[in-house]
């Protein structure tokens, strides 16, 4: 079992959108950093493949802020 | 010389490389080493050479792609759903490898085809063959982890998503479309 805490999860998702961590707030809607369909699919893809995780439709359904998608992949990987 | 139509649909052929080549380099650069990183990497890099190829044919024909910024797999995302793991990025682009080829192929049944066009295509579908072995064998592998039902019922959406997409296209296009593939209806 692994532990990461959000802030790795974060500067991923920085390097990945080239944004700066100061806008990753958790409050963050992910559809105003993130205007563009495919940018969100490499980031998806890039946080499973980096994190060695697996997500599925319905766990993304839901999900509107930042935080609660760093909440759920932080979830994963201690699983 | 082309017609216009052609020029239209030589064009519409070239943004959808090029789309599919900028898809599939940022997915080769998110995959972790190993098969499916290496294969997506001559995947996105073939792709981009096939823009190139429909570049050089339209300019060998006399004219210049026309800058359009729609392409045909843009509108699976709506239609089928945003792919959120690899599992279903391998399956709505096994789909869409399989429309693409079919389409090449009926294409290459024109006839009196320029000779231009037909060497483009012939040389694509070496290309385009590949990707859908690559493709189908990596999502095969895949089954292992996701079930053999989930990838089943992935593939299911996205083919009928596909479906939906190309009923739309040829609507939308039927004047041109239409006409450089009547010889289908004789």
């Amino acid at each position: 079992m692994s532990t990461i805490d959000s802030n790795q999860i974060k500067a991923r998702i920085s390097s990945t959108l080239q944004l700066p961590i100061s806008k990753l707030q958790d409050d963050a809607l992910i559809s105003d950093l993130v205007t563009e369909s495919f940018a969100v699919i490499e980031m998806v893809i890039d946080l499973q493949e980096e994190f060695g995780i697996r997500l599925g439709q319905e766990d993304l359904k839901e999900l509107t802020t930042l935080g609660s998608l760093t909440t759920l992949i932080a979830e994963r990987i201690a699983a | 010389m082309l017609s216009k139509n052609e020029r239209w649909l030589l064009s519409f052929y070239r943004t959808s490389e090029i789309n599919g080549a900028l898809f599939f380099g940022r997915l080769a650069r998110a995959l972790r080493p190993g098969p499916i990183q290496a294969d997506m990497t001559r995947h996105f890099a073939d792709e981009s050479q096939h823009a190139r190829y429909w570049t050089d044919c339209i300019t060998t024909l006399g004219s210049e792609p026309l800058k359009l910024r729609d392409a045909y797999q843009d509108q699976y995302l709506e239609a089928g759903g945003m792919p959120v793991n690899l599992m279903e990025i391998l399956a709505v682009t096994l789909v869409f490898e399989r429309r693409v080829v079919g389409q090449y192929v009926t294409h290459s049944k024109v006839p009196d085809l320029k000779q231009p066009i037909r060497d483009t295509l012939d040389k694509i579908m070496d290309d385009e063959r590949w990707h859908v072995s690559w493709v189908g064998g990596a999502l095969k592998e895949l089954e292992k982890t996701w079930g053999e039902d989930e990838v089943a019922r992935t593939l299911k959406r996205y083919t009928d998503a596909d479906q939906e997409v190309y009923r739309k296209t040829l609507a939308e296009h039927e004047h041109i479309i239409g006409e450089l593939m009547s010889f289908r209806a004789k």
